[in-house]
C-alpha cells in the first residue's frame, strides 16, 4: 500500500510540467526575421538598417573607402606613418595584410560589409516581394531602394576586385559561402539592370525629413560612371546629360558653398550620407560598447589637424590653442588625411579652390602640414572630435559636368566639351584668362580633364578610380614623392585591383578557381 | 526518548539518517539499557544505538540519552556521522555511557549532490573546506576562501577592488566560448555560474565542497562540467540547550602593496625630451625639470582604507524545531579612493519536524549591497598620468588639459568631487522544503527555491569636468540609470530508497526531477546635456531630450532535468556508483534540446580486506576510479534563432530606427560534452596522523562551440558552430599531516599541489584562431592553436637593440630600423618583422599550483600561516605598449633608465624614439613570468581559557591576522594575479586570462578580530 502511495506521489511530481512546452524559448526582446516584415514601417526600418551598414568605417564611415579611392594616389597621404593606410599608401599590400583590420578598416572589412549590404538587400527583396502586409507602392519603393543599395555595393566590389562572388537572391549561408568569382561583365550587367530599375521607381528628391536617402539620380550617376569605364562614351554622355538636364541638382555659384557645413543638402549634392552628432548611426562601430564617444562620425577628425603637430613654430602652440579657443575651435583631429606633398606643390596658386583644398596657414600661424579644410570642421560645439555632424558626401553635380565634358571630348573632340568644362572652371578662377582653356586639342583636353578632376574633386573618393580607368595609375604614382613612404618604388601593375584577403581564400578555395593568381597578388 | 527503527549496517545511516531521527515504530522488548552518548564537547543528539545484527535501534535525544531493549549477549553498535563507531557488548550492564571520538578524515561527512556521504564511502573526487577553515580567513566572499585550499581548484583574484570576484577553474577550462566558472549550489539551490557571491556571508557557511570528477558532477549533468561548488549554511541542529549567540567582530586596515618601478620626474622629463629630440619635434619640457609639477598620482588617488565587519548569529534547537539566524554588516573602503562596498546580510534557517515522518523548513538569505564602483581607473589615471601633470590650475580650479599631448586630461581629483558611480543590489535567495518518509528506507523530498535579484546602477558625470571645460565643451553632464531585475525559481524533487539486500549488499537508489526558470529584465536610460549638477542621475528628464537613450531587454531560459543515482556496496569493501541525468534546455532548437549524461564510478576499500588487517601503517586505504560525461550549454538564450538587430541611423540629422540581420543563425547548435576519467588513491596513515589523496584525471571536451570564421562574402565574419575539441589532464595531491600533537602543543600541515595541462585538439579544421581580446592591441597576440593550451600569447621575438648600422645593413631587413631601436626577429627571413614571424610566447596556465598551510597550537594560542602560489605560468603585460615601447610622452617603467643611448651602447632596452622609426608590435618582452609565491594569510589567535572568561561565555577568541603580506613575483607590474578581462567585460573573458593592465592592486590587510560565543 505504501509503495502505491509512493508511485502516486512520483507520478504527481513528474507530471507537474509538460516538458516540451516548458522548454520553449520565449524571445520577447528578439526581433525574428521570420515574422518581422509585417508593415510598411517594418520594411522601411530594414532599409534604414542597410544604410547603417553603408556608414560603417569600412565603407563610407571614417576613411574606409578613402583607402582605396584616394590614398595611394596623388591627393591624400597621412601626415605621419599610419599603419592603417600603409598597405595602400605605400603599396605594400598583400593577401595577408588585406586581413589586418584597424578600427574596422581593411580590405577584408570593406569586402565583408559590401557583401553584408548585398546579403541584406537580397533578404529584404525576398521578404517584401508579394508580401500582402505591405502596401504595393511601399513594396515597390523598398525593392527599388534595395536594388540600388545592392548595385552600389557590387559596383564598389567590381571596382576594387574585378571578378567577384555574385548573388542576387536570398540564398542560405551554406549556398553563399562556396560561391566562386563571377566574371565582372556579368556583374556589371546585373548592376545596370538594378540601377535602371531603381531609376524607374525612386523619386527625384525626398522630403526634408528623408534627406540622406539615395534618389534616382544617385543611381543615374553610377550608371554613367560604369559606361565611362567601359568607354561607352555615348551612353555615358547621355546619362550625364540626363542628370544635368532633368535632375533638380545644379552647380552652386561658388566652390566654397558646396562644402558649407551649414548647408549640407545643397542643390549641387546628388547624394550624401547623413551623419549627426551624438548618434552613432553606423551598424558596426569601431569600438563596441555604446558608451564610447568615438563611435560616432570620425571622418572630419581624420582631416582636422592635431595640436601637437602644429604650428610650425612649436613655441607658439599655446598661442594657437588660445586663438582657436577664442573662436570656439580646436585642433583636436588626427591629421591623418592631409594633402599629399605633390598635390600641395602643384595646386595652382590662383585657383579659388586652393584654400579649400590646401591650407598651410591658419589664423596667422604657419602650419607644418597642408590640410584640406573643405572636409575639416574645427567647431567644438557642432562638430566635436570623433563625433562630427558632418555628412559624408557621395556624389555631386560638379562631377557630372566633368563627366559630360570627358565623354563629349572622347566622342567628338573638345569643341562641344567646353560647355561642360567651363562652368566648373569659371567658378574656380577670377578671370576668363585664367579659366578659359580654349584651343586645346583632344589629347590636351583629355589631360586637362585629368587635372581638373584632381583639383575639383580632391579627396571625394574618385581619384584612384579615375586613374585606373584612364590606365595611368602606375605612371602617376611612379612619378610621386611622398613624405616618408615610397609608393613610387613599390607600386606594381596588379595594384589596380585589391587582393581577395587570405582568410577568404582559405575559407573558400573556389575563389581561386577562375584566377589562381588572385588579381596578380600570388 | 524516541525509538527509531534503524538499519543494522552502520554506514546505512549515512545518507539521510541525519535528517531523520524522529520516526517512531514499536520495538520488542527484552531488558532495558539506558545511557548517554557524548563527545569531548558534551552530549551528542541524534547518535544511533542499535543492537548489532538486528533492526532494533534508537537514536539519542537532545541530551544524548538513549534507552534500548537488549539481551546480555547482544552487542550495541553506537555511531554518529563523523565519529568512529564503537561496539560495546551488553553483558550485565544496564547503564552504558559512551564517549565517541571524532573520526579521521575519511569518516567526515561530506555534502554531495542531492545528499551527503561519508568521505570513506565516496567514489568520486570531492574537496572540502570546513567552517573552521573559513572562519580563519576574515573575508567577505567565499570564493576567496577556496584559494590554494582545494587541490585542483585554481582561484585567481583578478582585482583588489572591494567586492571584486575571482576566476575559478576546477581542473582547467573546458570551454572556449562558454563559461568556465564552476556551478554554485547554495543549500541545494542551483544559482548558476555567475551568482554574486557578495550576497552570501562566509560566516554563515558550514561547509564548502567542490565536486571535481565525472561521478560527483554527473548528477548535475549539463551544468556541472566545470565543477560544482556546494555551499551548505549552518543550522541549529545539535545545539541543544539554551540558544547559542555568537558575535564575530573584526576591523582591518588595507594598505597599498609594493608598486611597479616607474621613472622619477627628472628621469621621465629626460626620456620624453630625448624622444622628441630624436623625432625632431619640439621639446615638451624645455625648462629646468624642477620647475614642473611633481605629482605622485598614485599617492593622490589611493590610501590606506579600513574594513569593519560585525556578525551576529543565534542558533539553537528544541524538540521539534532548530534554527540559525544571523546578521552581517560589512563595510569596506577601497585603497583606491572612491571605491567601496557596504553590505547588510540577513539569514534565517529553520527546520521543523511536523510529525514523525514529515519535516519541513526553509533557508532565507537577504542581502543589500552598495558598491562604490570607483571614479578613477588605477591603471589609466593613477599609474598612467605623468608626474608633471598639474592637478590644479593657478586659480585653484581643477586642471583639465594635458599640455604634453595636447588633449583633455581626465582629472581623477575632479571626478572624486563631481561624479557618481554606484550600484545597489538587493538579493533574496530562499528555499523551502518538505520531506516525507512514507516507509522505512524511503525519503521523498521536494524543494522550491525562488531568487529575486535587483540591481540598480547610477552614474553621473558632471557638466563641470575640467577635461571638457578645457576644450570648451559646455553642453552639460551625462547620467544613466540601469536596472536589472532577475526572477528565477528552482524546483527539485527527489525520491530515495535505501536498503540492505542482505548482510553483504547495500543499495541506495535516488531518482529526481529538477526544473528551473530564470528571467532577466534590463532597463536603461541615459541622458546628456544635464546643465545642473544638483539633480545628477535623479532627474534624467532635466536634460537634452534629443540625446537621451533608452533601452530595455528581456531574456530567459528554462531547464528541465531528470536524474538518478544508484549506490551499491558489497561488504563495505567494494563500492559502485551509477549516475545518469537527462537535461533539457530551452536555449537549443527543437530536436537538440535534450542530452543524457551517464557516469560510473567504483571504489575499493583496500584497508577493509583481510590481508590488510595485520598492518598498522594504513588505517584507511582506498582506490577509486570514475568515468563519465558532463556538459556545458555554453550559449545564451536565443542563439539558435535568427535575429534582426538594431541598426539605427540618421536621416536629415535625426535618428531613425533601423534593423538589419544580426548574427547568422545556427539551429544545429548542441551541448559541449566533456568526458572525464579520474583515478585516485586515498590513504589515512599512522592512525589518522596523515591523510593523503592523489588524483589523476583526463578530460576531453568535444563539440566545442566556436565562433568559426566563415567566408565574408556572406556578409558575416563568423558563425557559432560545434566543431572543436580540447583536453585537460593533470594530477592533484593533498597531504594533511598532524606532525606533532600532545596536550599543550600541536602542529598540523596541509599541502595541496595540482598540475593541469590543457591542450587544443581540434579547431574545426583551422590551425589557429586569432582572438581580439583588446581592440587597441588588435589581433595576432592571443591565439588558439591546435596542440597548445587555451589560449597562448603570441608575438615576435624581441632580440634586444640594434647595436650598429652595420648590423642592420647585414640583416637584410627592408622595414625601417634604427641603431638603438628595438630588434624583432624576422623568423621567415622575408626582410620584415610581421605577424607571420609570430611565435608562441607563453600561456596563462601554471605547471604547478600549490598551497601550504602550517598551523600550530600551544596552550591557548593558535598560529597559522598559509603560502600559496604558482609556477610556470606567463602573464601578458598590456602596459608594455605605452610604458616601455611606444609613446614618448607616456609614463615609463624604471627599466628605461638603462635604455640604449650613444653613451650606453650595449643596452638591450630600446632608445627613446626608436618607436617612431620601427613598428613595435606585440613581442616577447610583453610576456612575463607569472610564477609567484604569496603569503596569503598569517594568523595568531588567543583562546581565552574557559575559566577566565565571564560566566555564560562559552568561548572567546581574539586574533590578529594578515593577508597578502608577502609576495614574490617577477612581473614588472608586481601583481601577477590580476586580470584585465573577465566573463562579464570581454567576449573572451572566459579564456583570456593573465592580462595585466596595472589593475586595481590587491591590498595588504591587517585584521584584528574577536569571536565570542555565549
Amino acid at each position: 500500500m505504501k509503495t502505491k502511495k509512493i508511485y502516486v506521489l512520483l507520478a504527481l511530481i513528474f507530471a507537474l510540467f509538460g516538458c516540451e512546452e516548458f522548454l520553449e524559448e520565449d524571445p520577447r526582446a528578439v526581433i525574428a526575421p521570420e515574422t518581422f516584415f509585417a508593415s510598411d514601417n517594418d520594411a522601411r526600418q530594414a532599409i534604414q538598417g542597410t544604410y547603417a551598414i553603408l556608414k560603417n568605417n569600412s565603407i563610407y564611415g571614417q576613411v574606409g573607402l578613402d583607402h582605396f579611392y584616394d590614398n595611394g594616389a596623388d591627393i591624400i597621404e597621412p601626415n605621419r606613418v599610419a599603419n592603417f593606410v600603409e598597405p595602400i599608401g605605400n603599396y605594400s599590400l598583400n593577401e595577408a595584410l588585406a586581413d589586418v583590420s584597424v578600427q574596422k578598416m581593411s580590405v577584408s572589412d570593406t569586402w565583408k560589409d559590401l557583401y553584408r549590404v548585398v546579403f541584406n538587400s537580397n533578404f529584404i527583396i525576398d521578404r517584401v516581394t508579394d508580401n500582402e502586409a505591405i502596401l504595393e507602392e511601399v513594396r515597390t519603393e523598398v525593392i527599388a531602394e534595395s536594388r540600388f543599395l545592392r548595385a552600389l555595393s557590387y559596383w564598389h566590389i567590381t571596382n576594387l576586385w574585378g571578378d567577384a562572388p555574385y548573388y542576387t537572391e536570398a540564398l542560405s549561408l551554406d549556398e553563399v559561402r562556396v560561391l566562386g568569382r563571377t566574371d565582372e561583365n556579368i556583374i556589371i550587367a546585373g548592376i545596370i539592370e538594378d540601377l535602371q530599375f531603381a531609376q524607374s521607381i525612386l523619386p527625384d528628391s525626398y522630403p526634408d525629413d528623408q534627406r540622406g536617402r539615395a534618389s534616382k539620380w544617385a543611381a543615374a550617376i553610377i550608371e554613367a560612371k560604369i559606361y565611362m569605364k567601359q568607354q561607352n562614351w555615348q551612353a555615358g554622355l547621355n546619362k550625364s546629360l540626363e542628370i544635368i538636364n532633368e535632375s533638380p541638382h545644379v552647380l552652386l555659384p561658388t566652390y566654397a558653398e558646396v562644402f558649407d557645413p551649414a548647408n549640407e543638402y545643397n542643390a549641387e549634392i546628388i547624394w550624401s550620407l547623413d551623419f549627426a552628432r551624438d548618434i552613432t548611426g553606423q551598424f558596426d562601430p569601431a569600438f563596441p560598447g555604446a558608451a564610447f564617444a568615438g563611435n560616432s562620425n570620425w571622418r572630419p577628425s581624420m582631416f582636422n589637424p592635431r595640436l601637437r603637430d602644429e604650428p610650425a613654430n612649436s613655441d607658439e602652440r599655446s598661442a594657437l590653442a588660445d586663438a582657436l579657443s577664442a573662436r570656439g575651435e580646436a585642433f583636436n583631429g588626427t591629421g591623418l588625411q592631409v594633402a599629399s606633398k605633390d598635390f600641395a606643390e602643384k595646386f595652382p596658386l590662383n585657383d579659388l579652390r586652393r584654400p579649400l583644398n590646401i591650407l598651410d596657414n591658419y589664423l596667422g600661424f604657419e602650419l607644418n602640414f597642408p590640410y584640406m579644410p573643405k572636409f575639416w570642421n574645427l567647431d567644438l560645439a557642432t562638430s566635436p572630435r570623433f563625433n562630427h555632424e558632418d555628412n559624408r558626401m557621395v556624389f555631386r553635380m560638379g562631377d557630372v559636368y566633368l563627366m559630360a565634358a570627358e565623354c563629349e571630348n572622347e566622342l567628338n573632340g573638345p569643341t562641344g566639351a567646353f560647355q561642360y568644362l567651363n562652368p566648373i572652371r569659371q567658378r574656380a578662377y577670377e578671370t576668363q584668362a585664367e579659366w578659359d582653356l580654349t584651343g586645346l586639342d583632344q589629347q590636351g583636353f583629355r589631360e586637362a580633364i585629368y587635372d581638373e578632376r584632381k583639383w575639383e574633386l580632391a579627396a571625394e573618393a574618385h581619384r584612384r578610380y579615375d586613374l585606373i580607368r584612364w590606365g595611368i595609375l602606375l605612371d602617376v604614382v611612379q612619378d610621386l614623392e611622398y613624405r616618408f613612404w615610397e609608393p613610387a618604388i613599390n607600386i606594381r601593375p596588379w595594384h589596380v585591383l585589391l587582393p581577395i584577403p587570405l582568410q577568404e581564400l582559405e575559407q573558400n578555395p573556389a575563389l581561386l578557381e577562375s584566377d589562381p593568381t588572385n588579381n596578380g597578388y600570388r | 526518548m524516541i525509538k527509531t527503527k534503524l538499519k543494522t549496517k552502520k554506514r546505512k545511516i549515512g545518507l539521510f539518517g541525519l535528517l531523520f531521527t524522529l520516526c517512531s515504530f514499536m520495538a520488542w522488548s527484552q531488558q532495558t539499557i539506558t545511557g548517554t552518548v557524548s563527545d569531548s564537547d558534551g552530549p551528542l543528539a541524534g547518535a544511533s544505538v542499535v543492537v548489532k545484527g538486528t533492526i532494533n535501534g534508537v537514536s539519542t535525544d537532545f541530551d544524548g540519552n538513549f534507552s534500548i531493549e537488549a539481551s546480555p549477549s547482544d552487542v550495541l553498535l553506537i555511531s554518529y556521522i563523523g565519529y568512529t563507531p564503537k561496539e560495546i557488548p551488553v553483558g550485565d550492564q544496564t547503564q552504558i555511557d559512551v564517549n565517541l571520538e571524532a573520526g579521521n578524515k575519511l569518516d567526515e561527512v561530506v555534502v554531495i549532490g542531492y545528499g551527503t556521504q561519508r568521505k570513506s564511502d565516496l567514489t568520486g573526487s570531492v574537496s572540502s573546506v570546513s567552517s573552521e577553515e573559513i572562519t580563519q580567513i576574515p573575508t567577505s566572499r567565499v570564493d576567496q576562501v577556496l584559494q590554494g585550499r582545494a587541490a585542483g581548484v585554481q582561484v585567481t583574484q583578478a582585482s583588489g577592488a572591494p567586492g571584486a570576484g575571482t576566476a575559478i577553474r576546477v581542473r582547467g577550462g573546458n570551454s572556449i566560448t562558454g563559461s568556465n566558472e564552476p556551478l554554485f549550489v547554495i543549500d541545494g539551490i542551483v544559482v548558476g555560474t555567475n551568482f554574486n557571491l557578495n550576497n552570501i556571508n562566509p560566516n554563515d557557511i558550514q561547509s564548502l565542497e567542490i565536486l571535481k570528477d565525472a561521478s560527483s558532477i554527473a548528477i548535475y549533468g549539463s551544468r556541472g562540467a566545470n565543477g560544482v561548488v556546494l555551499v551548505t549554511t549552518k543550522s541549529g541542529r545539535g545545539r541543544a540547550g539554551k540558544p547559542q549567540v555568537s558575535v564575530n567582530v573584526f576591523t582591518s586596515m588595507q594598505m597599498l602593496p609594493e608598486l611597479p618601478d616607474l621613472l622619477t620626474r627628472e628621469e621621465q622629463i629626460a626620456f620624453t625630451n630625448e624622444h622628441a629630440e630624436f623625432r625632431g619635434v619640439a621639446i615638451p619640457f624645455p625648462d629646468d625639470p624642477s620647475t614642473y609639477p611633481n605629482n605622485d598620482w598614485i599617492d593622490l588617488t589611493t590610501g590606506a582604507a579600513p574594513i569593519y565587519n560585525v556578525d551576529l548569529s543565534i542558533a539553537g534547537s528544541s524538540e521539534n524545531v532548530n534554527y540559525y539566524n544571523s546578521f552581517n554588516y560589512y563595510n569596506q573602503e577601497g585603497i583606491v579612493k572612491s571605491t567601496g562596498i557596504e553590505k547588510f546580510i540577513f539569514r534565517s534557517n529553520l527546520d521543523i519536524d511536523l510529525s514523525d515522518n514529515l519535516k519541513t523548513g526553509f533557508r532565507i538569505n537577504y542581502s543589500r549591497i552598495k558598491n562604490e564602483n570607483g571614479l578613477t581607473s588605477f591603471g589609466a589615471n593613477a599609474f598612467g598620468t605623468l608626474r608633471t601633470q598639474p592637478a590644479f590650475n593657478d586659480d585653484g580650479t581643477f586642471n583639465g588639459f594635458n599640455d604634453v599631448v595636447g588633449s583633455p586630461f581626465n582629472n581623477p581629483l575632479a571626478n572624486f568631487e563631481l561624479n557618481t558611480n554606484e550600484t545597489f543590489t538587493n538579493n533574496l535567495l530562499a528555499t523551502a522544503y518538505l520531506e516525507y518518509r512514507p516507509a522505512p528506507g524511503w525519503t521523498i523530498r521536494s524543494t522550491f527555491s525562488p531568487e529575486f535579484n535587483n540591481v540598480k546602477r547610477n552614474r553621473f558625470n558632471s557638466s563641470q569636468l575640467p577635461g571638457n571645460l578645457a576644450i570648451g565643451i559646455t553642453d552639460g553632464g551625462t547620467a544613466s540609470v540601469r536596472t536589472v531585475a532577475g526572477v528565477g525559481w528552482n524546483n527539485e524533487n527527489t525520491i530515495q530508497y535505501q536498503t540492505d539486500i542482505d548482510e553483504n549488499h547495500g543499495l541506495t537508489v535516488l531518482a529526481g526531477a529538477s526544473f528551473q526558470k530564470v528571467e532577466t529584465e534590463i532597463t536603461e536610460a541615459e541622458a546628456a546635456g544635464i546643465t545642473s549638477d544638483a539633480t545628477g542621475f535623479n532627474n534624467l528628464g532635466n536634460s537634452d531630450p534629443i540625446r537621451s537613450v533608452v533601452s530595455s531587454d528581456f531574456s530567459g531560459f528554462q531547464i528541465a532535468s531528470f536524474f538518478g543515482r544508484i549506490n551499491y556496496d558489497y561488504k563495505n569493501k567494494y563500492l559502485l556508483t551509477l549516475v545518469g541525468r537527462t537535461d533539457g534546455s530551452s536555449v537549443f532548437a527543437p530536436g537538440n534540446k535534450y542530452e543524457f549524461y551517464p557516469s560510473i564510478a567504483g571504489a575499493w576499500k583496500i584497508s577493509e580486506e583481510a590481508f590488510m588487517q595485520n598492518q598498522n601503517v594504513f588505517s584507511d586505504l582506498k582506490l577509486r576510479a570514475s568515468w563519465g560525461r558532463s556538459g556545458n550549454q555554453a550559449i545564451g538564450p536565443y542563439r539558435t534563432l535568427g535575429v534582426l538587430t538594431e541598426a539605427n541611423t540618421t536621416l536629415n540629422g535625426a535618428e531613425v530606427p533601423g534593423l538589419t540581420l544580426g548574427r547568422p543563425s545556427n539551429p544545429n547548435l548542441q551541448w559541449e560534452t566533456t568526458t572525464s576519467l579520474d583515478i585516485a588513491l586515498e590513504a589515512s596513515l599512522f592512525g589518522g596522523r596523515i591523510f593523503t589523496e592523489f588524483n589523476y584525471y583526463y578530460k576531453e571536451t568535444n563539440d566545442l562551440l566556436l565562433d568559426v570564421t566563415i567566408p565574408r562574402q556572406t556578409g558575416f565574419t563568423s558563425q557559432l558552430q560545434n566543431v572543436g575539441s580540447l583536453e585537460n589532464r593533470g594530477w592533484e595531491l593533498l597531504v594533511n599531516s598532524t606532525n606533532i600533537t600532545n596536550n599543550d602543543f600541536s602542529w598540523n600541515t596541509t599541502l595541496t599541489l595540482a598540475s593541469n595541462k590543457n591542450e587544443i585538439l581540434d579547431l574545426g579544421g583551422q590551425e589557429f584562431i586569432d582572438l581580439v581580446v583588446d581592440p587597441i592591441i588588435g589581433s595576432g597576440n592571443t591565439r588558439l592553436i591546435v596542440g597548445e593550451s587555451v589560449p597562448v600569447y603570441t608575438g615576435l621575438n624581441y632580440l634586444g637593440t640594434w647595436k650598429s648600422q652595420e648590423e642592420i645593413d647585414a640583416s637584410g631587413r627592408t622595414d625601417p630600423q634604427v641603431v638603438g631601436g628595438p630588434h624583432f626577429e624576422d623568423l621567415n627571413g622575408d626582410g620584415i618583422a610581421s605577424t607571420e614571424d609570430n611565435v608562441v610566447l607563453g600561456s596563462p596556465f601554471p605547471d604547478l599550483i600549490f598551497g601550504i598551510e602550517n598551523s600550530f597550537s600551544y596552550k591557548n594560542f593558535d598560529f597559522s600561516f598559509f603560502f600559496q602560489g604558482t609556477t610556470g605560468n606567463e602573464v601578458f603585460n598590456l602596459r608594455m605598449r605605452n610604458h616601455y615601447f611606444n609613446r614618448g610622452e607616456a609614463v615609463k617603467f624604471g627599466d628605461l633608465r638603462n635604455r640604449w643611448t650613444p653613451d650606453n651602447p650595449t643596452s638591450n632596452i630600446p632608445r627613446a624614439g626608436g618607436d617612431s622609426v620601427t613598428n613595435t608590435p606585440i613581442n616577447s618582452e610583453y610576456v612575463e613570468d607569472g610564477s609567484h609565491i604569496r603569503l596569503k594569510t598569517v594568523r595568531l589567535a588567543y583562546n581565552f581559557p574557559t575559566e577566565q572568561i565571564f560566566k555564560g561565555v562559552k568561548n572567546a577568541t581574539v586574533y590578529v591576522s594578515g593577508a597578502n603580506l608577502l609576495l614574490f613575483s617577477k612581473t614588472r607590474l608586481i601583481e601577477p594575479e590580476a586580470n584585465n578581462f573577465n566573463e562579464g567585460n570581454n567576449q573572451f573573458g572566459n579564456i583570456a586570462l593573465g592580462f595585466l593592465d596595472a589593475n586595481y592592486p590587491n591590498p595588504r590587510i591587517i585584521t584584528l578580530g574577536l569571536n565570542v560565543t555565549f
